[in-house]
């Protein structure tokens, strides 16, 4: 959905600078999800849903408190769950809200090819403008974690908007208003940083998760929603939240490199033969040998 | 003003007039009405002498030995208000159905996998729901002998959006368990009793 | 199509005119080359944001993006329908690589140093072959493109190495395609006609395609 009030510092598809790259005028928001307190009562997902106003779904029981296998194109947010038994046998029954990361550098932005279908924010939230969307998908095969869904019968992609209209009009995040246990907080990145940060030193402290930690992967420039995890080193357990996101390396080549040596090569195709037909000209069919030159 | 509103005298007893407890006031343990042990402290009296019956056709009990060997206890979801959300559309979406929650090693016993259906009875009914197998109840060693305990969360039963016309109607969880309270405060011990599990 | 449709008889074919190319033989290869344009200027769009305007232009993005597929298997067929009508006369043989060898003298109009050909020379072969390849490359990969949503996560890379494949196919028949256009309407004088009425003057024949020439002359067409 697109948002007036919110300055855009990035888009996709677009030829040649962007209006508000270099603006400041929002600071970085941030949504921060202390699993080690979720308990996976899903009010986040009705939160998410109503307020998107998508409509109840039925749903199959399949062996598990998750809702569903997995998101869809309008439902943004779900809690994974998941039985780990660690290798000393401990056993622990993971919940992880999993839904859009809003990453400092968006695989799906990369990757989009239609002008201004996906837009970040200069507060950092990652945002599918749906009316310029042209269905490509190129935003799935983008993102290392596996969020945008294609919707088949509209053929646009959608995905968690982290709220940017309630945002933009200075209010939290859905999911965040309806969270019961003070499991989901929403501030600029670096207070949620700090009391992340807090969070897991009490942790690793006070209890027996000696490994907790912060999730806010590097390798995407960090991200806007972040994570205190029980275990830093096993991030897979967690309904496999990738170790080390990364925007596909291939995606990386594709967009960059061979962009710019496809562009050079087709113009130097054209300009070649154009050359060629001004120094030799045409084979015309004349029937008499003529002496090499 | 304390807080012992409740009390003509404003304040709280330890010994009590009038036999305003049936029971009490010092906590003892006693084992629930069904249970697969007798009771360690003192076996010649092993539940509640005081507890409250009832003596219709329906309050029967099962024992160890008719082969209500499996503990069953019976709890809500988070996702649930009690059994008034079973008509709100996003609370049906977030827990489709019932199930009955049962440990590894007893799935892996009577050979059920997830999403089988199965069938719990107790001396009083019988309930049929899907299988979820867990890893979370671990059997349990009482007394020296391994006792299984299943868990069957309440909310479904009576009519509700999963349940409409033209579906099949649910029975209710509480039809296993016994109908019979804790003599004070009427608590009915639908946490802990015994049943027979089996694939449906 | 009128009784002129295939094959044609002589006597549709001008005095000192043979055939080259059968009706069949000529609304394949134009129902190729407009289904392989719609899909080069859909997919340049998507290719760079400096081209994305061609899409807006043939609807919109979305528009585009619908048809690019679809279109695209219409190549797939037309390229299947010329495997079938040219599978033979494309067949590199032995005279090919002589040809070959001497490539800088027919890229330098030296042809008189340029071995005979037969109905196709080793350029028109290589293109050919070219286009096939690259074809079956881009229908895979695009296939994969199309529904990336079912392609496990857990092999990713699966998508994001059709992309990339996707784009070195068709950037290699974009290549061929320019070379293909050039020679077809500049380069070579008459082919072009020949592709449209089908028919080319016998002397041609002669210069362009000896061997084939020398096959056909005097004999009714058969091609």
């Amino acid at each position: 959905m697109s948002n007036g009030t919110l300055q855009i510092k990035a888009i996709s598809g677009h030829a040649g600078p962007v209006p508000g790259r270099d603006t400041s005028r929002d600071y970085d928001v941030c949504k921060l999800i202390d699993v080690t307190t979720c308990i996976g009562c899903k009010a986040c997902e009705v939160a998410c849903v109503e307020w998107n106003g998508y409509p109840f779904r039925e749903t199959v029981f399949d062996n598990t408190y998750q809702t569903m296998p997995d998101l869809e194109w309008n439902y943004y947010n779900l809690i994974r769950f998941n039985e780990h038994i660690a290798e000393d046998g401990t056993f622990s029954w993971l919940m992880r809200k999993d839904q859009c990361m809003h990453c400092a550098d968006p695989g799906c932005l990369r990757a989009c090819p239609a002008d201004g279908a996906i837009v970040q924010y200069s507060n950092g939230i990652v945002d599918f403008q749906q009316e310029h969307c042209i269905g490509c998908e190129y935003c799935v095969t983008g993102c290392p974690f596996n969020i945008p869904k294609f919707n088949k019968e509209t053929k646009k992609v959608h995905k968690c908007t982290l709220c940017s209209d309630r945002v933009g009009a200075g209010l939290e995040p859905a999911c965040i208003k309806a969270c019961p246990t003070g499991c989901l907080h929403f501030g600029s990145k670096d207070d949620m940083k700090d009391l992340a940060a807090k969070r897991a030193s009490q942790l690793r402290e006070h209890t027996a998760y000696k490994n907790a930690g912060i999730y806010d992967p590097p390798g995407v420039g960090g991200t806007h929603v972040i994570y205190v995890l029980h275990d830093i080193n096993n991030p897979e357990a967690y309904g496999g939240l990738p170790k080390d996101p990364r925007v596909p390396l291939l995606v990386r080549v594709w967009k960059r490199p061979l962009k710019w040596l496809g562009n050079l090569a087709m113009t130097a195709g054209v300009l070649g033969v154009v050359a060629h037909y001004i120094r030799y000209g045409p084979k015309e069919a004349v029937e008499k040998k003529e002496t090499p030159k | 003003m304390g807080p012992f509103i409740m009390n003509p005298e404003g304040v709280g007893r330890i010994f009590v007039p009038l036999a305003g407890l049936a029971d009490g006031p010092f906590p003892e343990h006693y084992e629930p009405i069904e249970s697969p042990v007798a009771n360690p402290l003192h076996p010649q009296q092993s539940n509640n002498p005081v507890v409250k019956r009832y003596t219709t056709g329906m309050d029967k009990y099962g024992t160890v030995e008719q082969g209500f060997t499996v503990v069953c206890t019976t709890y809500r979801l988070t996702e649930h208000y009690h059994y008034w959300t079973k008509n709100n559309p996003m609370n049906v979406q977030l827990v489709p159905e019932p199930f009955v929650e049962i440990p590894n090693e007893l799935a892996g016993e009577l050979s059920i996998k997830g999403g089988d259906r199965v069938k719990v009875s107790s001396a009083r009914a019988t309930y049929i729901a899907k299988a979820m197998v867990t890893h979370r109840i671990r059997p349990m060693t009482i007394d020296g002998k391994k006792v299984y305990q299943i868990g069957i969360p309440i909310h479904w039963g009576y009519r509700g959006i999963q349940e409409d016309e033209g579906k099949t109607a649910r029975t209710a969880a509480n039809l296993l368990s016994p109908t019979v309270t804790d003599p004070n405060a009427y608590t009915p011990e639908f946490k802990g009793f015994l049943v027979k599990l089996e694939k449906a | 199509m009128s009784s002129e449709a295939m094959p044609l008889s002589p006597a549709s074919v001008p005095a000192g005119e043979i055939q080259r190319y059968t009706f069949q033989e000529r609304l394949c290869h134009w129902f190729s080359a407009l289904t392989y344009v719609y899909c080069l200027l859909t997919g340049l769009a998507f290719y760079t944001p400096y081209l994305f305007w061609i899409a807006v232009l043939l609807g919109s993005g979305a528009t585009s993006r619908f048809w690019h597929p679809i279109v695209g298997l219409g190549f797939l067929v037309s390229i299947l329908w010329m495997h079938s009508l040219w599978r033979r006369d494309m067949t590199i043989s032995g005279k090919d690589k002589q040809w070959l060898d001497q490539v800088n003298n027919y890229a330098t109009n030296r042809d008189n140093l340029v071995p005979p050909q037969d109905r196709f020379n080793a350029g028109q072969k290589l293109f050919y072959w070219v286009m096939f390849w690259g074809t079956i490359l881009l229908l895979i990969s695009g296939l994969l493109m199309w529904f990336p949503e079912y392609i496990s996560f857990r092999v990713a890379w699966i998508r994001s190495l059709a992309v990339l494949t996707h784009e070195c196919a068709a950037l290699i028949t974009i290549g061929a395609f320019i070379i293909h256009v050039y020679m077809g309407l500049f380069l070579v004088p008459g082919s072009g006609r020949a592709m449209v009425r089908g028919h080319v003057p016998a002397a041609w024949a002669r210069v362009h395609h000896r061997l084939w020439y020398d096959r056909v002359a005097g004999k009714p067409s058969s091609t």
